[in-house]
């Protein structure tokens, strides 16, 4: 089942479409196609990726109010990441990647997302209610049959009037099987005494094609699956089903002259039977220095059926969004779900320890004052004071989250996640902090899940430095005396202390300070209502200003608002209708000058007409940020936010047939912000780019693309054509596959760049592949070279 | 005199769908037969030995001997594991979209995995109850005396047959017995039932292969050691 897997998502790759914009970081991105409620994997392919410490995917489906992230798995050259299903939701998602940087700078791809410039976009498309209608009863996907048991049976009790199941074609392999199969009122029934037995091998492609009356093509479906002979069935039904891989990597890159060379490794093991799943992952690199966070990454992972899940290892916990989402943790992550009760768990680390380095010492009377001067071991260095290259804390978290009701109509969920900084595990560091959050959530669904109420609240608690430890009673006597104006009994202080001490850090530096205004709320409450083809979704937030969990890097604070998103299905989910309207606005605790009020109204038509017609996706957005304040306040004039974007999108994908098969995908989006702030970051973006693969034969496909894009930001055009030609070409058997792309891009950005892989199958489970990018720039020609080695078990 | 309100009852239930519901449209097939597994056309028509593929129409029957197993698969996709020496009565019909499935079972263990949508209806009727599915998957086992349900996911209401106003609802991860009074004892799933309900889903063969001078004798049969 794996290896079926594995195949499907090669080819998923493979055929997937690919983008490429101006960026140091990334060369290209490869998304899979988009069904509404699959995962896609995002694959990014990394140039320079020495220089990136972490990279994140920040997404979000139409008219959501915010980018959610998720850290991303670095391999090698490429990062990747699955976005989960239940966030994949038609008309389109959109999307870009966080990259940051060792020398703690950042950017993203594409490049300038906080000027305005147009995230990436992701079409998906609606399930086929004809999926629902025409039935694949036997056999099940992947699945694993005997000669004698194998059963292929189609059912049509759902399909309408129109389907002429006569007319049904089923071929097998690839051969029209259609004649062995028996019509029995609304089964077509073809079994293993009438399947020919003249298909070799044991893997079975099945694809059938069904009519209606007027003998016009009504619906593909395809299935894959297996037939063995009994022994070896009973051998995969009754033993343990193991699979694994190997892959080692070594890679040359030529980066602005400077030769480096990198080495990784990656294997992957899994083993199922007796309901219980065993899997291991692990990746090794040279890249790996104990002065940077960790890039060796191991998992191994036990799951038994639904109800029980075990993590060891590097991991990424989903609790509610609140609490923690998309963090890497090193440790335990554990799932209980026994139906009307549930717990989940985490403990491990999220930041390792770097030590910092003295760069110079400081006598008692010469030390200047600075964030990077702190004291040092007067007896270990001989001078009290240094100025420091600041390290890292190892950061312990903590999460549990024990929740009742399965989830499918109810469930009431509580959180608690503590987050410490370990004040001795580095010597050179300063404000250790430690975090406490405190949370609930809740699900009510009627009606199948059609109407459905969420909702969660959480507030956090954040000790800013922990360094000096809880405050001493001495302290507290010396704080609180009868003349200091504070009319507090220093006893009750100890008693809410030694209370408090439990959970966290009791000192000066521990908020939040303004409780009272509710600084670091967050809560938020959903309503979706599913009737009629139409999903209306009316959402709620609020995130005080001082909301921070160490289990989200990512959550937007200082902001409430309304969010409503209504989506229209029509035709058979071929036509969607998608309307959003978003208004937020900030300062809740009055730390600004002025509240400014974020207003988006977005707009979709998306057609998807599974015919001979193209895939069509118009989207129009725009975005209001006005905080009510005049560039021309002389006072006040330099807070002013006053800017409009509007932006539209089209988005066409068309599969022909013009002597051999073509796939094409175009696309253009078109940008405008108006900028009345004293900044006057005016910016125009426009974007062209068209694809076309075509496959020739079997063994020979070629791709063509072209991307113009123009954009002007504070006045400074940036216009560049990247014309991208390449194909690939199976040979000797089709182990040896070649594939070459060349891409140059002229205007404001000048750059020849030639990819070219050589990938062959020696063995039947060992794989040699050779990657050669070399990318000539106006001051320099850069190369990576890399050997890959993937062996399957 | 319960038992022969019962036993008036299903024959009036079976006779009523026999008489008012039969077609020979195929309702469902068999997907797999391990070992002794018949079938018919109805209570009236002899049995005869099923296969793989073998179409069963609305009022036919499916039978199973001893260590046996029989997997049917009904046209909406629902699939039922009728275990050994069960004798599972299958009832279907169609209105507009709606789909109506009912099994009647006297005694022997079923698993069932529904799959219903919007309107459609899935009931197992046994001596003691009548069970209507709401998704997803589970266990039943019954006799002339007592039903009992384990349900994995999804939500069954359960109503006596002697008395329907004696009736109650379980949802995933929890079981349901009902008797001939139609006393309820509902609680929570165990982690021996669960195992119960994930064993049940699992269609091993086992072998005996007896060495014998003249060639060896191999006896296939279904492990059961569900209780």
């Amino acid at each position: 089942m794996k290896k079926v897997y594995t195949v499907f998502t090669l080819l998923t790759i493979i055929s997937s479409i690919t983008i490429a914009q101006v960026s140091n970081y990334i060369s290209s991105v490869k998304v899979g196609d988009a069904k509404e409620k699959n995962p896609i994997t995002i694959l990014a392919e990394l140039t320079l990726a020495d220089n990136i410490s972490e990279i994140s995917l920040a997404y979000k489906p139409f008219g959501e109010s915010e980018f959610i992230k998720m850290e991303m798995l670095i391999a090698g050259n490429s990062a990747s990441v699955t976005i989960p299903a239940e966030n994949i939701l038609p008309p389109y998602i959109e999307y870009y990647f966080i990259i940051s940087l060792k020398n703690a700078q950042g950017e993203t791809y594409p490049t300038g997302i906080s000027e305005g410039v147009t995230p990436l976009q992701i079409s998906v498309s609606g399930v086929s209610q004809k999926d629902q209608e025409i039935i694949v009863l036997s056999p099940d996907a992947g699945e694993v049959l005997t000669v004698d048991d194998q059963l292929i049976s189609l059912s049509f009790v759902r399909a309408p009037e129109n389907v002429d199941i006569s007319k049904t074609k089923i071929f097998l392999n690839g051969k029209d099987v259609s004649s062995m199969a028996v019509v029995a009122g609304d089964l077509i029934v073809l079994s293993g005494e009438n399947i020919s037995a003249d298909i070799s091998g044991s893997a079975r492609d099945l694809q059938v094609e069904v009519y209606d009356k007027d003998g016009n093509l009504y619906h593909t479906l395809r299935c894959t699956f297996q037939v063995v002979s009994a022994e070896m069935a009973q051998a995969i039904e009754s033993q343990w089903k193991y699979n694994g891989s190997l892959r080692g990597e070594s890679r040359s890159e030529n980066l602005n002259s400077v030769g480096s060379w990198y080495n990784n490794a990656t294997a992957n093991f899994s083993a199922t039977g007796s309901g219980l799943q065993l899997s291991g992952y692990g990746y090794l690199t040279s890249e790996e220095k104990t002065d940077q966070q960790p890039y060796n990454r191991y998992t191994a992972t036990l799951d038994a059926g639904e109800w029980l899940s075990l993590k060891a290892g590097d991991s990424y916990p989903r609790f509610p969004n609140l609490i923690m989402e998309g963090k890497r943790l090193r440790g335990i992550n554990g799932a209980l779900n026994l139906g009307f009760f549930n717990v989940q768990a985490v403990y491990g680390e999220t930041v390792r320890e770097i030590e910092g380095r003295i760069i110079q010492q400081y006598s008692e009377d010469s030390v200047p004052l600075g964030s990077d001067i702190i004291a040092i071991d007067n007896a270990k260095y001989g001078s009290p004071f240094a100025k420091v290259k600041l390290g890292t804390y190892n950061r312990k978290l903590f999460a549990v989250r024990p929740s009742f009701g399965s989830g499918e109509n109810f469930q009431l969920g509580f959180s608690y996640l503590h987050g410490q900084d370990e004040t001795k595990s580095i010597e050179f560091g300063t404000r250790p902090q430690e975090n406490i959050v405190v949370g609930s959530d809740f699900m009510l669904a009627f009606d199948n899940q059609n109407i459905m109420l969420t909702s969660q609240a959480a507030v956090t608690f954040l000790n800013k430095d922990i360094s000096s430890g809880t405050l001493t009673d001495s302290q507290i006597d010396s704080i609180f005396t009868s003349d200091s104006g504070f009319d507090v009994d220093p006893a009750d202080v100890k008693k809410y202390r030694d209370y408090i001490d439990k959970f966290i850090t009791v000192n000066q530096y521990l908020g939040p300070w303004n409780p009272q205004e509710y600084a670091s709320l967050g809560a938020e409450a959903a309503l979706s209502l599913n009737y009629f083809n139409n999903n209306l979704k009316a959402s709620y937030i609020y995130r005080g200003n001082d909301f921070q969990s160490f289990g989200q890097s990512f959550l937007r604070t200082d902001v409430r608002g309304i969010n409503i998103v209504d989506r229209f299905r029509m035709l058979d989910n071929k036509l969607f209708v998608s309307l959003g309207y978003e208004d937020l606005q900030d300062n809740l605790q009055n730390t600004k000058p002025a509240t400014t009020k974020f207003r988006t109204i977005s707009a979709s038509v998306s057609f998807f007409p599974r015919a001979d017609f193209p895939n069509i996706t118009l989207g129009y957005n725009q975005f209001t940020n006005d905080n009510g304040l005049l560039a021309s306040n002389p006072l006040m004039g330099k807070y002013a936010i006053d800017n409009q974007t509007n932006r539209i999108m089209v988005q066409l994908s068309y599969d022909l047939t013009l002597g051999v098969r073509h796939s094409t995908s175009a696309s253009f989006t078109t940008s405008s912000r108006e900028d009345n702030s004293l900044a006057n970051s005016d910016a125009q973006f426009n974007n062209f780019a068209l694809n076309v693969s075509s496959f020739w034969e079997k063994s020979l496909m070629s791709i063509f693309g072209i991307t113009y894009s123009s954009s002007e930001i504070s006045n400074i055009p940036f216009d560049y054509v990247t014309v991208s030609v390449g194909g690939s070409y199976k040979m000797l058997e089709d182990k040896l596959t070649l594939t070459a792309t060349i891409s140059p891009s002229f205007g404001d950005f000048e750059r020849q760049a030639f990819d070219f892989i050589a990938d062959y199958n020696v063995l039947r489970n060992l794989n040699l592949a050779l990657q050669a990018r070399i990318y000539r720039l106006p001051s320099a020609t850069n190369s990576i070279i890399g050997l890959i080695t993937r062996y399957t078990l | 005199m319960k038992k022969i309100i019962l036993l008036l009852a299903l024959v009036l239930f079976l006779l009523n769908s026999v008489t008012y519901s039969q077609s020979d449209k195929p309702v469902a097939l068999v997907k797999k037969v391990v070992k002794i597994v018949d079938y018919n056309k109805g209570a009236e028509t002899d049995w005869e030995s099923a296969k793989t593929g073998t179409p069963l129409i609305d009022g036919g029957q499916v039978k199973t001997g001893p260590k046996s197993l029989a997997l049917v698969l009904f046209t909406e996709g629902s699939l039922l594991r009728v275990r050994e020496n069960s004798i599972l009565n299958i009832y279907g019909s169609k209105e507009g979209n709606r789909v109506k499935r009912n099994t009647v079972m006297e005694k022997g263990t079923l698993g069932f995995d529904v799959k219903k949508q919007g309107d459609d209806e899935f009931k197992f009727t046994t001596p003691t109850a009548v069970a209507s599915i709401r998704g997803t998957d589970g266990l039943i086992f019954c006799d002339s005396t007592v039903t009992r349900v384990y349900l994995n996911g999804g939500e069954l209401y359960i109503e006596s047959t002697t008395d329907p106003t004696k009736n109650g609802k379980i949802v995933g991860g929890e079981k349901i017995s009902m008797d001939l009074d139609g006393n309820i004892v509902k609680t929570e799933l165990t982690e021996d039932d669960k195992k119960a309900v994930e064993q049940a889903k699992t269609q091993s063969i086992k072998k005996i292969i007896i060495k014998t001078p003249n060639g060896d004798l191999q006896i296939e049969y279904y492990s059961s050691d569900q209780k």
